[in-house]
């Protein structure tokens, strides 16, 4: 008997070594190839690009669940030249790709997702962009941001 | 054995939460691209030019229309080259260049400022496409050596 107390008490303390680390919620982020070279055309013709940029895990142990913040705005070249604006939208994991009419927050307001309860989430992010007939050669880049907070 | 069902399901437990406490409460993606430039430009001769009047006196002809385009924002520069039409033994025959808006009015002779020999050179200063005539002056001798004469123009376009 003496050597199960022993175990049962030590699984205890894991747990509690562990339970305050476990508080809030969490995204990972696991970006797509090709994020860092997205195709921006602008040599003469203009096109709508939809691109998945990354796969999304989100937790909450919140009974509420959570809320993320996701940025968006422009891809833009260090020189100021005119940038590309870009929305976001959120689809379940490996569903299809958004259509345009979709990404309904204005590039540069925040995109809102929330749960309503403890669990996890899969999505994945795409953005929209549409580089000018002619757009200014050179490179440009941007950042999404993604914040979570418990509900 | 009921006791070490429990501390088994208590591990799993454990490792889970630790896996989602690796993740963090933010994350970021970063994104990025590359534009290339567009520039560009054609040239065609007119028939005019691989036929020139070298008659004694100043002739001022068109001998292309170019198409130049870029996605540049800040625009373009062509440069032409001018110098001689030459033939050996005979005595050359300078020419200057300079460009008129697409189907404009032919230039007068003050309109070619660049010296023979120069670089002549316009530009835009936004993206874009534009198109031009290029125009040559030269002035043949009333007595110029008899034969067949040649020059060439190299045009060139630069984003700014």
């Amino acid at each position: 008997m003496r050597p199960r107390v022993q175990l049962t008490g030590l699984a205890a303390l894991l747990l509690g070594a562990a339970a305050p680390a476990s508080a809030g919620s969490a995204v990972t982020a696991q970006t797509t190839a090709g994020t860092s070279s997205l195709e921006l055309d602008g040599r003469g013709t203009s096109s709508t690009h939809i691109v998945k940029i990354a796969e999304l895990s989100l937790s909450s142990d919140a009974s509420a669940g959570l809320t993320m913040t996701i940025t968006s705005g422009s891809l833009a070249k260090a020189d100021g030249s005119t940038p590309v604006t870009f929305q976001v939208v959120l689809v379940d994991r490996a569903a299809q790709a958004p259509a345009s009419a979709a990404f309904t927050t204005a590039s540069g307001t925040p995109y809102l997702f929330s749960t309503h309860s403890a669990g996890t989430v899969e999505k994945d992010i795409y953005i929209k962009y549409a580089p000018a007939a002619r757009q200014d050669p050179g490179s440009y880049s941007a950042s999404v941001d993604l914040d979570v907070m418990d509900n | 054995m009921f006791r070490s069902g429990a501390f088994k399901i208590s591990i799993i437990g454990v490792l889970a939460v630790a896996s989602a406490a690796a993740a963090s409460p933010t994350a970021t993606v970063t994104l990025g691209g590359t534009v290339t430039s567009s520039l560009e430009i054609t040239s065609v001769p007119t028939a005019a030019a691989s036929a020139l009047d070298l008659s004694g006196g100043q002739k001022i002809v068109k001998i292309s229309d170019i198409e130049m385009s870029t996605n540049n924002e800040q625009g373009l520069t062509l440069t032409a080259t001018s110098g001689n039409l030459t033939k050996s033994g005979g005595t050359s025959i300078a020419y200057k260049v300079t460009s008129v808006a697409n189907a404009a009015s032919a230039p007068i002779a003050a309109a070619f400022t660049i010296a023979s020999g120069s670089d002549y050179t316009v530009g835009t200063v936004a993206s874009g496409s534009v198109d031009k005539d290029l125009y040559i002056l030269y002035t043949p001798l009333t007595l110029q050596d008899p034969g067949d004469y040649a020059g060439e123009v190299d045009l060139t376009v630069a984003d700014n």
